[in-house]
């Protein structure tokens, strides 16, 4: 190099450095195919949680969660069962209007709801986008089973 | 009754091909007609093959460029993104065919033939493997010269035609950059003409096959012609003409669907065209052990095609009086001494021994 005064030594230094990331493993992640794990605290869609040991809901019906829901997200609706004990006979939560803004979670005195890690929630058909019962059941709870705190 | 040409089966693929050709033939029509179909069938032949190789360059430069970038590139299209370039050639063609208002009709339509049947003429005399070429010129070396300097005209041609400033601007950049770097290319290659005494492709091949490769004796004459390449071909770091931060696309700017596709498709076998004639000149050309020739030849090109992506995955675009005081002041000296000291090593060698 000192014979040509270190002319041209700058571009293979370049050189070097853009083989070196040749080979180097890439940033890229291939989206539907791997996914970045997810915060313990993101929002994904509001669902309510089922007890894994009785397979029953913690909701009393109490109807907080719909009077905290700035958007009127939250359809519910409760009889009077046996024994003067309130029922919930329906509960829904229109997604297309949510913004995922957690109020309904924070206002729950129960834990009976929570923001999930669903995040592709696209469907062809706009009745699928009203989440009922039937859709969280059997489904694994994010903060998982129990957690009072 | 004409006398039929004996000729036996070599063994060779493509050469083997011209023997079946000549031996079907032979005995039917005269010896005009069979020239003529054996020409017809190596330019098909070149053309499909040449059309799928520059969708290959495409995409390998795409994804050697996205590696370096710490990217993966395109690899949705088919395996590892292998149908890519030919997603993008199918929506090219059926894209509406626009020509400018004010452009100049005549011009702005002919320079798109001009851009690429230089660059398929180039191809007539490179020598894929031992006899496999269309033409062997005794003049190959200069047919080659001559065609390639052809490209400027339709580049001058796209960028009047198209009335617009961008075009013309790049297209000016582009005449003087190329005329330039016209220079030490032909000087650069005086040198491999000294040492082998011919112009022929086949005599050079010959003579590497018999010493050495011909980078070994012209190491310097390789980079004037590399660099000078790189510059007649508007690749990066001298890529100023289309300038995609400048000038938007240069002369092509107004040019859409069909025809950019053509002028791409120049670009790309203007490309492999440079690389092909570095390894004829300087690599040895088909020359190599175990596998056809054909296979090392076309090896040797991707090699050095990388070679050329490299670079433009490394190095910025040079600025304008750059690009000229490189030309002048830095190919041409060292061209012309390189002739010099040619000169004097071979005048040494004759003396010596």
């Amino acid at each position: 190099m000192a014979l040509l005064g270190g002319f041209g030594q700058g571009i293979a230094i370049g050189m070097k450095t853009t083989l070196d990331h040749f080979f180097k493993p890439k940033v890229t992640i291939q989206y539907p195919e791997e996914k970045i794990p997810l915060s313990p605290r993101f929002r994904g869609a509001p669902s309510w949680v089922f007890d894994n040991t009785t397979g029953r809901s913690r909701c009393v019906g109490c109807g907080l969660c719909v009077q905290a829901c700035p958007k009127g997200v939250i359809e519910m609706r409760t009889t009077n069962g046996p024994g003067g004990v309130r029922m919930v006979d329906y509960y829904a939560i229109h997604i297309t209007r949510c913004l995922f803004c957690a109020l309904c979670v924070e206002a729950c005195p129960f834990r009976a709801i929570e923001m999930s890690h669903e995040f592709e929630l696209s469907q062809f058909e706009r009745t699928d986008l009203v989440y009922t019962r039937e859709d969280w059941l059997g489904r694994e709870s994010v903060t998982g089973p129990g957690s009072k705190t | 009754m004409i006398p039929i040409p004996q000729i036996a089966l070599d063994g060779q693929p493509f050469t083997g091909l011209r023997d079946i050709i000549v031996m079907i033939l032979g005995p039917v029509v005269p010896g005009w007609v069979i020239g003529i179909v054996l020409t017809l069938v190596g330019l098909t032949f070149l053309i499909g093959f040449m059309t799928v190789v520059v969708m290959s360059l495409v995409l390998m430069e795409r994804r050697v460029i996205a590696f370096m970038q710490d990217r993966l590139g395109p690899n949705r299209v088919g395996p590892e993104g292998l149908f890519q370039t030919v997603a993008d050639v199918v929506k090219l063609l059926s894209k509406e065919d626009i020509i400018p208002r004010n452009a100049d009709r005549p011009t702005f339509l002919l320079a798109v033939p001009a851009a690429v049947i230089p660059s398929l003429l180039i191809y007539a005399v490179i020598e894929w493997a031992p006899g496999m070429s269309l033409a062997d010129l005794n003049i190959g070396f200069l047919y080659i010269l001559a065609i390639s300097s052809l490209t400027t005209i339709s580049v001058v041609m796209a960028g009047w035609g198209s009335n617009n400033k961008y075009a013309l601007l790049g297209a000016m950049r582009a005449a003087a950059q190329m005329i330039s770097y016209e220079i030490p290319i032909v000087m650069s290659l005086v040198g491999v003409a000294m040492i082998v005494g011919s112009l022929k492709i086949t005599d050079i091949i010959g003579w590497q096959i018999d010493a050495v490769w011909l980078i070994l004796l012209q190491p310097v004459g390789f980079l004037v012609f590399f660099i000078s390449s790189l510059a007649e071909l508007n690749r990066t770091p001298f890529d100023l003409m289309e300038a995609d931060s400048e000038i938007v696309a240069g002369y092509h700017i107004e040019y859409s669907g069909m025809r950019f596709a053509l002028f791409f498709l120049a670009e790309y076998l203007n490309a492999f065209a440079a690389v092909a004639i570095a390894v004829t000149i300087f690599f040895g050309g088909w020359q190599g052990p175990f596998f056809p020739p054909y296979v090392w030849f076309v090896l040797k090109c991707y090699a050095l095609f990388f070679v050329l992506v490299w670079l433009r995955g490394t190095l910025p675009r040079v600025r304008v009086d750059q690009l000229m005081g490189l030309a002048w002041k830095g190919m041409v000296p060292l061209a012309l001494a390189n002739i010099l000291i040619t000169g004097i090593g071979m005048w040494v060698w004759n003396e010596v021994f």
